[in-house]
């Protein structure tokens, strides 16, 4: 690393930590995927540090990635802190009723690359309310979208997509969302598997979901 | 010479092509990216001035030479000097998103019959309030002087950071060029009034309350010193300074003496038109001296005896002073 802090500038050269092989970023990335050994990475304080990151299975050719974070959320009279909690908060049909799953806590999903602001928010509560079950892919793809979205932002915009899950019912109560709070722990980084059908719209079929 | 430090790649030395709000970038020579980041999260840059002294002074000459500015007077201004100064600006990128939520007022039309005579009435009456959530997100492009830009006269620049070249800073050489003006605006300050902005209106008067909470996330914020020029003419005691920006040369903020008139033949003009008035005919005579009071009332303001007097004796005219940016 070319220190110029007397400058106020930090100029790093963006090596693979895995295989030292040069990375290929965009500008504005903040995760960066090495095609030659397929590992992530990402800065911290001034080095390039491996990042976990996993493969969805399905169909398709773009990889599109996405931080999933647990959560918690408690406002007035209610405390959402498993899956059955979030299904019977929101009012969705419960898939897993009774199994070990429906205790865990809920996963709140947010895309990690480009979009539209208020497509953040929409697909992330869409992912969040249907709260997917993946399996894992045996192969790490080639490439995958650029991820821009960093995890310290994951938790700035959690409450945005949780409240835009919430029923309108009790989203347009002045003391239910005065006394909204959540908590999110630490995140994982995964990629989803999606087609690119006409007019430039993603598809998955494993998840029945387009945007 | 420069006062900017070149951002140079770490393996070819070339100059790296980078913009204003970008993490990474690539060599344009060797192709090896490169993240470039600042110093607790802020990353300072400095605006490359493209006009010199001598061409900053050439230009503020041309500009007096406009109209408006007294010819006599921008001729005989003296150049007393001219000095560089790197004014802060902070700029920031990101994304807003949050929610709002307005309670606004509802007045309903209340239509009652009398039941004995069956007269309608009709009131307006408070009925429940109307209640709007929504989502806020959106792209934040800030930009915020850092520092008070009142000795210079002027508000702010329309800083196009994303299309100047931009280089890392030098404070000791930027100092030895120029004045670097401190900032006086903190980091939170502008996250708070970006956030504001963000987050837009909260219903109008008709709002009865309100709440909003809005984050800021994918947060890029640099400190950017733009170079603009102050300038220095004097004439007498007077001094008369000009600001002007050193990347594109336009005059951002000046003052100057208007156009001198020389009014000589006014008063007596006007006498002369109310004597011969008086003498085809009374009446014509009182016209006259009527039209000459509101002459004399709309060019000097009132008719006190300070104003008719700088009527009938003053001989010049000065003009206002003109006024840019």
């Amino acid at each position: 690393m070319w220190n110029m802090g007397e400058y106020g500038l930090n100029i790093m050269p963006l090596i693979c930590p895995v295989c030292s092989n040069r990375l290929q970023v965009g500008a504005q990335e903040v995760v960066f995927y090495c095609r030659n050994c397929r590992n992530a990475s990402e800065l911290s304080g001034n080095a390039i540090v491996k990042r976990e990151i996993l493969h969805a299975a399905g169909t398709g050719d773009i990889f599109l990635p996405f931080w999933t974070v647990p959560f918690r959320f408690a406002a007035s009279g209610i405390s959402v802190e498993t899956r059955r909690d979030l299904t019977v908060f929101t009012g969705n049909i419960d898939h897993e009723n009774g199994s070990e799953n429906s205790m865990r806590p809920p996963v709140l999903y947010l895309p990690a690359f480009q979009m539209l602001a208020p497509q953040v928010i929409r697909l992330g509560r869409q992912m969040t309310l249907r709260m997917p079950v993946l399996q894992a892919a045996g192969n790490a793809p080639k490439s995958i979208e650029q991820i821009i979205i960093s995890e310290g932002d994951v938790d700035k915009m959690a409450e945005a997509v949780i409240i835009s899950a919430t029923p309108e019912q009790r989203r347009k109560d002045y003391g239910f969302l005065a006394s909204s709070t959540v908590r999110t722990g630490p995140g994982r980084l995964i990629t989803i598997p999606f087609a690119k059908g006409p007019g430039g719209r993603y598809y998955s079929r494993e998840l029945n979901l387009e945007f | 010479m420069s006062a900017a430090l070149a951002i140079i790649c770490r393996h070819c030395g070339s100059p790296l092509d980078f913009r204003e709000g970008d993490r990474n970038t690539e060599c344009p020579a060797c192709g090896l990216c490169q993240a470039i980041r600042g110093d607790a999260g802020v990353a300072r840059f400095v605006v490359d001035e493209r006009v010199t002294e001598t061409e900053a002074r050439m230009l503020a000459r041309k500009f007096l030479a406009a109209d408006g500015i007294d010819r006599k007077v921008s001729s005989s201004l003296r150049y007393s000097g001219a000095r560089l100064y790197f004014l802060p600006f902070w700029r920031l990128k990101g994304l807003a998103t949050g929610w709002r939520y307005v309670e606004k007022e509802n007045l309903v039309r209340e239509e009652t019959v009398d039941e004995d005579n069956g007269a309608k009435c009709s009131n307006i009456v408070q009925g429940p309030p109307i209640v709007e959530v929504e989502s806020v997100s959106g792209l934040v492009d800030y930009n915020a002087p850092a520092a008070s830009m009142a000795g210079f006269g002027i508000k702010g620049i329309a800083l196009a950071a994303s299309v100047l070249k931009l280089s890392g800073v030098d404070y000791p050489e930027m100092s030895r060029r120029g004045t670097v003006v401190d900032t006086i605006k903190s980091e939170e300050q502008v996250r708070k009034e970006a956030v504001a902005m963000a987050s837009g209106v909260r219903g109008g008067s008709k709002a009865l309350r309100s709440l909003t909470r809005v984050k800021l996330s994918s947060e890029r914020m640099s400190l950017v010193y733009y170079p603009v020029w102050r300038m220095e003419f004097s004439l007498g005691r007077r001094v008369y300074p000009i600001v002007m920006d050193a990347v594109n040369g336009s005059v951002l903020k000046a003052r100057f003496p208007g156009s001198v008139a020389m009014r000589l033949f006014q008063p007596l003009a006007a006498i002369a038109f109310t004597v011969y008035a008086f003498s085809l005919h009374k009446l014509a005579g009182v016209a006259a001296l009527a039209l000459l009071y509101w002459w004399i009332n709309a060019s000097m303001g009132d008719l006190s005896v300070a104003a008719l007097a700088r009527f009938f004796v003053g001989w010049l005219e000065q003009g206002k002073d003109v006024e840019h940016g």
